[in-house]
């Protein structure tokens, strides 16, 4: 889980591992690890997610937490715009420590949604630039799990979503 | 600081020796240990770097712990875990600052 601070890395894991949500903010040092079964074309894997601390002024990622990673979520909170910069720059990095591994951004906090800041065209623009985008609550649980499924799917190297 | 060594066979065997307890998924890791592979770092071992560096490691009791491992050869590993490191402060002054940016979405320039 990579981001900038606050746009609720902690909270999908959480929403996913723990079927939880808490409205307050606990900001995360370092990383906490968790870890889920997911059922991937009838084949099951365990998953080991590291919730990773957001890009804030006293925490700068480290690429040491991402070599060896399978996959990423580039986490950017709708609410804020300047997450998506951030989310970018951290993009950039990460696909350099992975060697490009697969990856997915989440929009998040979509409950929220009359107070975006990131426009639809803005989103558009990005799908076009080949950006995998998922838009998601964790707080209302929407296309959470849909969301780690996917990701899944792409670290195993099988993106058909349904055979044919 | 509390050390942690792991020491493998050509197998991929683990042996894990380490000073105080640390738990991760619920497994007390203690001096002594043995195992195939320390599951949160597994994906990180079959790299070919020499030394891995992971700083702030959250583990299950809530406490924090630096990780050195340290890549002696193929499947053998020496790993250290501190466990002495307070990271309350840095949790205090980053908690309080990303909330005022929260708070204060003007000054939000990271
Ligand atoms: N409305 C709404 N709030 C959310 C959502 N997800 C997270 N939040 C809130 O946003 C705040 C930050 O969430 P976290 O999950 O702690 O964010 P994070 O990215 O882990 O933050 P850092 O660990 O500091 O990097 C908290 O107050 C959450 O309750 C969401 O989907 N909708
Ligand atoms: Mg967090």
């Amino acid at each position: 889980m990579l981001g900038a601070f606050a746009v609720g890395k902690t909270s999908l894991v959480q929403r996913y591992v723990n079927s939880i949500f808490s409205e307050k903010y606990q900001t995360t040092i370092g990383v906490k690890i968790d870890q889920r079964k997911v059922e991937v074309n009838g084949r099951e894997v365990n998953m080991i997610l590291w919730d990773i601390h957001g890009e804030d002024e006293f925490q700068k990622i480290k690429s040491s937490y991402l070599m060896g990673a399978s996959g990423y979520f580039i986490v950017i909170d709708g609410t804020r715009k300047n997450t998506l910069e951030v989310g970018k720059k951290i993009q950039e990095m990460a696909s350099d420590a992975t060697q490009n591994a697969p990856w997915i951004a989440l929009i998040n906090k979509s409950d929220l949604k009359k107070e975006w800041e990131l426009t639809q065209s803005e989103i558009k623009q990005l799908s076009e630039n080949g950006w995998h985008i998922i838009e998601t609550s964790a707080k209302e649980d929407y296309r959470v799990e849909e969301a780690f499924d996917e990701i899944a799917r792409k670290m195993l190297g099988q993106q058909g979503k349904n055979p044919a | 600081m509390e050390s942690l060594y792991i020491r493998g066979t050509n197998k991929g065997e683990i042996l894990v020796i380490l000073g105080d307890p640390v738990k991760f998924f619920g497994r007390e890791l203690k001096k002594g240990d043995l195992l195939e592979y320390l599951p949160p770092f597994a994906a990180l071992f079959p790299l070919s770097r020499k030394n891995i560096f992971l700083p702030n490691i959250q583990t299950e009791t809530g406490i924090w712990v630096n990780i050195y491992l340290e890549h002696y050869a193929s499947h053998i590993f020496a790993l250290m875990i501190d466990n002495t490191k307070n990271a309350l402060e840095l949790k205090k002054k980053s908690q309080e600052r990303n909330q005022e940016y929260l708070n204060n979405p003007k000054s939000n320039d990271i």
